[in-house]
């Protein structure tokens, strides 16, 4: 079974600068599908359009958060196992402990380097597809 | 003509770098101004928790947008000023907490704030770190810089290096180098413009490598000159080989302060994942996973600089895992590091005669580690070079250029791609040595390794085959382009004039070129291209043969 390419990503995020980095970097530089929403809700919203098959999730929003963004995500049917990726301002263990307890599959610190933000984060999809 | 796209996210990341500067002056000036009312009125002590927010937000954004200094600093005041934004959320009474606020700020947190604007004027230069892909002819030149008075051998100078792939930019006198002018990567001077040691320009130096043409030999002028950060010292002749290999050597030793590649092996995912982050944030490349059976095929694919696992995982030995790595000869220098919880100086020495390199006692610091995996990445890379590099050259050694040539040749087969391999001799070497020695012999053939280098993509794969043979294998390039690119170098390296004596002499070279994915081998692409070699040898020397496919 040949392995499964990593092209959709849904983004959410409230910082539109942070927002448009990201979308330089994973659309530019990284070739992939970006939806980038600014807020949890919006994300719901849009979810059905873009299908993603990775969800990137700021943890600091203003209304929903990023954890309850994810938990409202997966109890809709069909994104109970999408790999999921945090980014957060602050790294410590247990903090990233926490986030993989909630079923991310990995945590991308910030300030992150767009040059290679599409490598991380191809790098993570690799290792869920390999352990899921 | 459309502008490539490494160019063209350059400048977006420019302009939206403008404009977080251009909006963060006055979110600072408000942050500023919120926190200090703060501190003089009780009422207004809520503006603490927006003040945070606003903080935590310019730690995570200020570096991705190019002001790491800002973000740094950033990080630190909202720590600072967390636990304060946290009693108001809580609801502790207004007036203790900005008794304690204003203790804050006076013991050094007021002048940090009040700083913060600016930061805004500290970026990085959007350009760092942009290694990405290169096309055959590679774009992401090394600028050269000249400060010449003596124009005439400034324009000489720079059309001899302009040849081996640099770009060179030539001014008369170092006043007239302009501010804006920032991308120079290093920097040749004429030592008489170095005489006024008070120049306003000379600071621009000390951050970039710099060649001195220089024909005092005398012990006062040279410590001078290596005083004023001078790294090396050339006679004013035009031997431009030899200069050639100065640049290349010095540019060579800022390229290996690079990042590291590193894997990290460890069952315990959680602790993986924080590891990756941490090593990841430090700027190292990262390959984490918590399953040892599939090392192998991880090290084969990622090739990392050193590898780090813990002593026990699951059903596996990490002791054990080392000792089979080192049946393959290829991981015999990989240097492992272990994690281990225990202190035990008997179990450690255990591990080291079973094939591991060191040990990094667990729970280890953020900070250790990463500082640790550093030095360890450039220690390893440095070794590497010397074992796996030819000496004279600094290109692979026939068995490791053959290994990698065997792995692109696997991997052309597996995703589809054309790849294409070639040899290269220099034509009537031996008379080159009969003549003018072997010194002036192996300035031609680093010339030429030198050459080869440049003008090819960081991804190609160049390795001395022989003594005046070399092998150059072109991942993912038609077998046209291929031709064309290696013509190119053909007819521009004819034109380097060497110094024998006092004679000027060239030398050219012969090239075979066969495409790798049409044979069953990487040893008969090899073969192939070998013969091609001898086709074009045969029939005059000088140029550029294809492996005709009948050969196949």
């Amino acid at each position: 079974m040949p392995p499964e390419n990593l092209k959709r990503i849904l983004m959410v995020e409230d910082e539109p600068d942070i927002r448009t980095v990201a979308e330089l970097a994973l659309e530019a530089i990284g070739g992939f599908e970006l939806t980038a929403c600014e807020s949890g809700q919006q994300a719901l919203d849009k979810i059905e359009e873009c299908r993603p098959q990775l969800i990137v999730l700021d943890v600091m929003m203003p209304g929903m958060d990023g954890p309850a963004t994810l938990k409202a995500i997966r109890s809709l049917t069909g994104y109970a196992n999408t790999p999921a990726v945090f980014m957060t301002a602050k790294v410590q263990s247990d903090e990233v402990q926490g986030y993989l307890e909630l079923g991310a599959a990995g945590v991308i610190p910030k300030p992150f380097d767009p040059l290679t933000l599409a490598d991380q984060i191809r790098d993570i999809w690799n290792e869920a597809r390999a352990i899921g | 003509m459309p502008e490539s796209p490494s160019s063209e996210v350059r400048k977006k990341l420019e302009t939206l770098r403008n404009r977080f500067q251009d909006k963060t002056i006055s979110e600072i000036e408000g942050l500023v101004a919120s926190i200090f009312s703060a501190s003089q009125r009780p009422e207004a002590i809520g503006e603490l928790v927006a003040a945070y927010q606003l903080l935590h937000r310019l730690a995570g954004s200020a570096g991705t947008l190019g002001f790491t200094q800002l973000g740094e600093q950033a990080r630190k005041l909202e720590l600072a000023i967390k636990p304060f934004a946290d009693q108001v959320t809580e609801g502790a009474e207004r007036e203790h907490v900005r008794q304690q606020l204003r203790q804050l700020l006076a013991s050094g947190f007021e002048k940090d704030l009040v700083g913060l604007g600016s930061l805004l004027g500290v970026a990085d230069p959007v350009s760092t770190g942009w290694h990405k892909p290169v096309p055959v002819e590679s774009d992401n030149q090394f600028v050269l810089l000249i400060l010449d008075p003596d124009q005439q051998h400034g324009d000489l100078v720079s059309q001899g290096l302009a040849l081996y792939g640099y770009e060179v930019r030539s001014l008369s006198s170092a006043d007239q180098w302009p501010d804006s002018m920032g991308d120079v990567d290093l920097v040749m001077i004429r030592d008489t413009l170095l005489q006024d040691e008070g120049a306003s320009w000379l600071s621009r130096l000390h951050k970039l490598p710099v060649i001195c043409f220089s024909e005092a030999h005398d012990f006062a002028t040279r410590y001078r000159l290596a005083r004023l950060n001078v790294d090396a010292c050339v006679d004013a002749t035009l031997d431009i080989p030899a200069l050639a290999d100065q640049v290349e050597q010095l540019l060579a030793e800022g390229l290996a302060t690079l990042s590291g590649k590193v894997m990290i092996v460890d069952d315990d995912r959680e602790l993986l994942e924080h590891y990756r982050v941490v090593l990841t944030s430090g700027g190292m490349q990262v390959r984490a996973f918590d399953d040892p059976s599939r090392m192998l095929s991880e090290l084969a694919e990622f090739r990392p600089d050193i590898l780090l696992m813990d002593v026990q995982m699951g059903q596996y030995e990490g002791p054990v895992l080392a000792r089979m790595l080192r049946f393959q000869a290829e991981w015999l220098s990989l240097p492992i590091i272990f994690f281990s919880s225990e202190a035990d100086r008997d179990l450690q020495l255990d591990v080291l005669a079973r094939g591991g390199d060191d040990f990094v006692t667990k729970p280890v610091s953020d900070e250790y580690l990463l500082r640790t995996v550093r030095i360890r990445c450039f220690r390893a890379r440095q070794l590497d070079k010397l074992v796996s590099l030819d000496s004279l050259t600094g290109l692979l050694k026939h068995a490791l250029a053959k290994t990698e040539l065997n792995r692109e040749h696997a991997r052309a087969a597996r995703s589809g791609h054309s790849s294409v391999v070639a040899m290269l001799d220099l034509d009537h070497f031996k008379r080159v040595n009969d003549s003018y020695g072997h010194g002036v012999g192996d300035m031609v053939i680093k010339a030429l390794s030198n050459l080869l280098r440049h003008r090819l993509r960081d991804t190609d794969i160049i390795g001395r085959y022989g003594g005046e043979e070399f092998v150059v294998v072109l991942p993912e390039c038609s077998l046209v382009k291929a031709v064309e690119v290696l013509e190119a170098l053909n007819k521009d390296f004819a034109q380097l004039a060497f110094k024998g004596g006092s004679e000027e002499f060239s030398v050219t070279f012969s090239a075979g070129v066969a495409e790798l994915n049409a044979y069953e081998s990487g040893e008969q692409a090899i073969d192939a291209a070998d013969r091609a070699l001898y086709e074009r040898k045969r029939a005059g020397r000088n140029g550029v043969t294809v492996a005709s496919e009948s050969n196949s």
